[in-house]
């Protein structure tokens, strides 16, 4: 048979999708190579998502060990400690997903991906990253370039949640760029949460915290950063509310479980838009709010620096 | 937490019932007494007291129905007892009034012993028609030898008794009126629901079963086991304010939650397992359906090795790996079936739907409605997708927008004059391979197409296959006589080919060289390997189901599929229906449509569309699935904290202008002329004197109400029902009636004529006034009746009416296979929201192709019902009247 040909069993098992995208975004989908670091509730709907639409292969990168709170949101780790021995999240998932899926190659890695060469991303079309800091994306951001030439720009996903609101973030312009710019260049009635998470990372990174190691007792310090913020870039502070702010740092590292399939949806909806090149992916960041429903599109990038 | 826990309190309801039915069967007749949501005990109860009298009362008809043995002489008596339904929370005083049937006027009731029942409603009126017997046998003594009161059958009359005078305050006026000694004790009895005849089915573990008084218990403990609950009730109101405001509280909330789910395919699974993440703790799931390798692609809780197992079951088993601690009840089962009927509903604080069609989202969509609990309806296709939630009293129902029912085309251009390929596919599938491979006995109007009674041969004989009739011989017969003789005598009517293409005759020789057809005769050789699902295609040598076929290699396959039927499949042979899994019907019916398309000069397509087309597939993938899972659980949670005003509707589709992905809206108000929600009567035209009940009661009361279990009355007249516990002579009867024309009915149906009809198991009635017409558009009407007043709000007229946008949207979101991006289009329409939830009202399966058409047109069993081609999406093609207001808008 032609090699070029999906299989039979492709054909059988992909029909229903394939009415969707069709079979030769189906082709490029099965040759894709996605590494995603960082598993929580969000990214494992994620990886469920595409390893069902049938990619060529995907890796995790996760050496964190099983504790209560990897735990939560999370649907591919068996309620079994006598399984656990020792394994990481990663080898762990590893395993479930392999079954998702018999035609997709899971991998699990070992290491930290700020530590990773050029070399070693280059071999992926996307990387998803969650759960480090805004530094290590950053990162991650400038070394991928290099490898997502066929993708015009997509260069890589970072995402991160918290009590029912949540980043996605498609970073057509370098992630640097679309964060740092200026807020009185943004686009009118930005959403609020945009800069709500600006706040949230500048206070991460300046305590040295972990993502989401927050809680309800650093409201003052993050209220005085919003106020020098807001200030220094000439924004009122009406635009991100204490409330918001309050939300996110009550919430911590905790998941509201329906978030994550809705996140995880959509990110998957959109790497796969990227790969099989059927659609444009959404451009470039997305906020979701449990509290009023509203998923929203922000399209937040410096005209000067593109 | 119960008072009287289930395993003690099922041995005693079953043994009340059981002894009730005894008694009524044997000894003493017993009067029953039904409120408004106790129609469907009817059945149950006629079935097993045949010799009692039931008295149903029936709140909104103001009337008093007595159902004799086997109910055919089911009469309704016009005593003022119902009140409006506006009224029926208030005290209705002295206005019930006792039926004349017990007050001694018919004779064959009269002194029976009889005792009265009922639930709900009837919580408020079982006391007060008691009282009022009692009265009257107190003032008179021919009433007191005429009635025969022995006491009140407590059912569950508890609901709706909180009027202005409690329900308790009723009963114990019964006790100075009721000439009871010491001894005498009120019978108390359980549900008559139909606990026995499916005793297999957890009935019991209904929230009723908490209210059930054991039998034969005091008066007095029956009133303080129910004041204890009324209590408890109330008090769990309450603890439903605290848990809104303590986020704390809402995971123990969740976890008392008890949920039902229906549906295990797509949606369902994700919606599975977000559920159980996101700490439920109770959930019951029904799916009939069993796993298919095509699920595997998003439905995750599945693998390859399910195949073949029950959605339901195996979801279940799947989510407990993960989460061990939870209870998840499955029943593979139709959530049709009379079992789960609306008390099976009332113990659910919330239904969420996850199905692939109109009929049974309709279905449940009235059960919820009858039971008064929440529905969170669901759908998607491509990536599109959307969640809505229904609540009675608050919002629209799902049936409040009249859905597109499955378009239906005249016979005519199946069988004689197709201009699209799904035409050619109906042919094909509904009657070729029917007539070949299905039920011999079935009507089939394959050979219309000769016309106008120049048919003269016989056709049936053709396809008699002679004992030593070779395969191959017999094929080429079969194909030389539909695709060429058929046509050209079809041809030979010349009035039909005046303004259209004329087809060509196919003949097998013109196409096929004789040594090619005779060249693959090696049947033997596929079966060697047995796991290989048959197919012609590979012993053709076709490999690729995208490519489209030449006329030949149809030809090929048309041969080699009905071969391979005939020699490897023929103890199946007089019972195959089409299903879309079945590779080799699959490959049958693409051949035969390709053939018959290229006759009618249509274009051909590959198997891969034309299985969509056949089997409806719809469009379907994992992350949308996932989205809406997450959105219904917002909602659901929502609803369980009685945060009505926060509900919403939610679409999941681009809209670049809002710069939105998912697009929250306020859930809509009901309808007020929904005849689902409502009671507004429906306006039936119909050629009385032509159509037959038959027709009435498969296109309009089963096709265009999605009833079930319909019970049709003309005035005080049962015309007809369905049912398995009919008499034969009942049955006989009825069946008399279907092939009568309107007119000629026992209790003729002709214009101005009222008609009632009732689906027990929904407790759904609705009120049709027929109006009769002479003449029928062929085309459009090809019913030849026509079904009005459920019509759409205005608001929603206005959206419907910008018909460019609306057919642009559509056929766009049709020919898209990205569909979000297309519907970028539609989403810049601004202002469509109603119409972007029609849209919308995409499912998974079937519902979506009615909506979106095209190639994904929908068949199941009905030849006619497709979805035209390019049919203009308003989704009110069958209610004339709006359509006739769109087009006055637009001009």
């Amino acid at each position: 048979m032609d090699g070029e040909e999906l299989t039979a069993q492709e054909t059988a098992l992909y029909d229903r999708q394939i009415r969707v995208w069709g079979v030769d975004a189906q082709k490029r989908l099965s040759k894709a190579q996605i590494l995603v670091s960082g598993l929580n509730g969000t990214s494992v709907e994620f990886c469920k998502n595409i390893v069902l639409a049938g990619v060529g292969s995907l890796t995790l990168m996760d050496d964190r060990l099983v504790t209560e709170d990897a735990l939560q949101a999370n649907f591919l780790i068996p309620r079994d400690e006598t399984v656990y021995s020792g394994r990481s999240l990663s080898e762990l998932c590893c395993e479930s997903l392999r079954d998702f899926n018999p035609m997709v190659r899971v991998l699990a890695e070992k290491g930290d991906l700020a530590q990773c060469e050029i070399d070693f991303l280059d071999k992926f079309d996307v990387v998803v990253v969650t759960g480090c800091s805004l530094k290590t994306k950053i990162e991650i951001n400038e070394k991928c370039p290099c490898s997502t030439v066929s993708f015009d720009g997509l260069q890589m996903l970072a995402l991160k949640k918290s009590d029912g609101t949540a980043e996605c973030h498609l970073s057509y312009p370098r992630l640097e760029d679309a964060i740092l710019i200026p807020w009185r260049n943004l686009p009118r009635k930005v959403s609020k949460l945009y800069f709500a998470m600006r706040v949230i990372e500048k206070f991460e990174l300046s305590e040295g915290r972990n993502p989401g190691e927050l809680s309800n007792f650093d409201l003052p310090a993050v209220l005085k950063l919003r106020k020098e913020l807001c200030d220094a870039q000439s924004l009122n502070e009406s635009h991100v509310p204490e409330t918001l702010l309050e939300r996110i740092l009550v919430a911590g590292p905790m998941l509201y479980p329906p978030v994550c399939p809705i996140l995880g949806g959509i990110l998957g909806q959109e790497v796969i838009k990227a790969i099989s090149g059927k659609g444009d992916p959404l451009k470039n960041f997305f906020y979701f709010d449990a509290a009023d429903g509203k998923g929203v599109i922000e399209d937040i990038s410096n005209p000067s620096s593109i | 937490m119960e008072a009287v826990s289930p395993s003690t309190a099922v041995p005693d309801a079953l043994s009340s019932v059981t002894s009730l039915r005894q008694s009524a069967v044997t000894v003493a007749p017993s009067l029953f007494f039904s409120g408004l949501t106790g129609v469907s005990e009817h059945r149950f109860i006629s079935s097993y007291s045949l010799q009692s009298i039931m008295v149903s009362l029936h709140v909104c008809s103001a009337g008093v129905f007595v159902a004799g043995p086997g109910r055919r002489r089911l009469l309704v008596l016009e005593h003022d007892v119902g009140l409006p339904q506006e009224r029926r929370r208030e005290d209705s005083g002295g206005r019930v009034r006792v039926p004349a049937e017990l007050d001694g006027e018919v004779p064959e009731f009269k002194g029976r012993e009889s005792s009265i029942a009922g639930e709900s409603y009837a919580g408020h009126y079982v006391p007060q028609l008691a009282s009022t017997i009692l009265r009257l046998k107190n003032r008179s003594a021919a009433a007191a030898a005429a009635i025969n009161l022995k006491g009140i059958n407590r059912d569950k009359l508890t609901r709706d008794s909180m009027g202005s005078k409690p329900f308790t305050s009723l009963v114990s006026s019964l006790f100075y009126l009721f000439p009871w000694k010491s001894s005498r004790r009120i019978v108390f009895a359980s549900s008559f629901s139909p606990p026995l005849r499916h005793s297999s089915r957890p009935y019991f573990q209904s929230s009723n079963l908490l209210l059930f008084a054991p039998p034969f218990v005091s008066a007095a403990r029956f009133l303080l086991l129910w004041v204890r609950i009324r209590r408890r009730r109330r008090s769990r109101a309450f603890g439903v304010q605290r848990v809104s405001e303590d986020k704390e509280a809402i995971f123990t909330w969740l976890q008392r939650a008890k949920v039902l789910m229906v549906g295990a395919g797509g949606i369902g699974c994700e919606l599975l397992k977000t559920l159980a993440l996101s700490g439920f703790q109770d959930v019951h799931i029904i799916d009939m359906d069993t796993i298919e390798v095509s699920n595997l692609n998003r439905q995750f809780l599945f693998r390859q090795s399910h195949v073949g197992q029950s959605k339901a079951k195996v979801a279940r088993d799947a989510v407990l790996k993960f989460m061990p601690q939870i209870n998840i009840t499955p029943y593979h089962a139709n959530v049709k079936d009379p079992g789960f009927n609306v008390d099976f509903f009332k113990q659910f604080n919330v239904v969420l739907n996850g199905l692939d069609n109109l009929d049974a989202r309709r279905h449940v969509n009235r059960l919820c409605l009858a039971a008064e609990v929440p529905l969170i309806e669901s759908g998607t296709t491509g990536f599109l997708g959307q969640v809505t939630v229904h609540i009675k009293g608050r919002t629209e129902c799902y049936e409040c927008q009249p859905k597109p029912t499955p378009k239906t085309y005249p016979v005519c251009t199946i069988t004689s004059t197709p201009s699209k390929f799904v035409h050619c596919i109906v042919w094909a599938k509904d009657l070729l391979f029917a007539k070949l491979f299905g039920d011999k006995n079935q009507e089939n109007d394959l050979f219309v197409s000769a016309g106008d009674g120049s048919d003269s041969v016989k056709p049936t004989d053709i396809f008699e296959r002679g004992s030593d009739e070779d395969l191959e011989q017999y094929g080429r017969k079969i194909y030389d006589h539909v695709f060429g003789y058929n046509i050209e005598v079809a041809l030979a009517n010349e009035e039909t080919w005046k303004s259209r293409r004329r087809p060509n005759p196919i003949f097998l020789k013109d196409v096929l060289p004789e040594r090619l057809i005779l060249q693959n005769g090696n049947l033997e050789k596929n079966f060697l390997t047995e796991d290989l699902p048959l197919s012609a295609m590979s012993s053709v040598g076709l490999s690729n189901p995208q490519d489209v076929w030449s006329l030949a290699d149809n030809s090929r396959i048309f041969l080699e599929a009905l071969r391979l039927f005939f020699g490897r499949r023929e103890k199946e042979i007089g019972n195959l229906t089409f299903d879309k899994d079945d590779q080799l019907a699959v490959e049958f019916v693409t051949s035969a449509a390709n053939i018959r398309a290229s006759s009618f000069g249509i274009s051909l397509h590959s198997l891969f569309d034309a299985k969509g087309i056949a089997g409806n597939i719809v469009h379907a993938v994992a992350t949308t699935n996932a989205i809406i899972a997450g959105l219904i659980v917002i909602e659901a949670i929502k609803v369980l904290q009685a945060d009505f005003q926060n509900c919403r509707m939610t679409y999941c589709l681009e809209h670049p202008a809002r710069k939105m992905l998912l697009m929250p809206v306020e859930p809509f108000e009901a309808n007020k002329s929904c005849y689902v929600c409502s009671e507004t009567p429906l306006l039936l035209e119909v050629n009385t004197r032509t159509s037959t009940l038959r027709d009435f009661v498969d296109k309009i009361v089963k096709n265009k109400l999605g009833m079930s279990f319909p019970l049709i009355m003309q005035g005080a007249t049962l015309i007809f029902e369905v049912g398995d516990d009919l008499e034969e002579d009942v049955a006989a009867n009825y069946a008399l009636n279907l092939d009568k024309v309107l007119v000629e009915l026992p209790a003729p149906v002709t214009s101005g004529t009222m008609l009632t009809v009732e689906d027990l198991q929904q407790e759904l009635s609705c009120h049709i006034n027929v109006k009769h017409r002479e003449e029928f558009d062929e085309d459009k009407e090809p019913d030849k009746m026509v079904l009005l007043g459920w019509t759409a709000p205005e608001k929603k007229s206005q959206v419907v009416s910008n018909g460019n946008s609306t057919s642009a949207a559509v056929s766009a979101a049709t020919e898209a296979t990205m569909k979000s991006e297309e519907a970028k289009v539609n989403a810049e329409i601004s202002g469509t929201k109603r119409k972007l939830s029609e849209i919308l009202e995409a499912t998974e399966n079937q519902e979506a192709s009615q909506i979106f058409s095209g190639p994904d047109a929908d068949n199941f069993k009905n030849p006619q019902e497709l979805e035209d081609g390019d049919d203009d999406l308003v989704v009110l093609d069958n209610y004339p009247e709006t359509s006739k207001k769109q087009r006055l808008r637009q001009v």
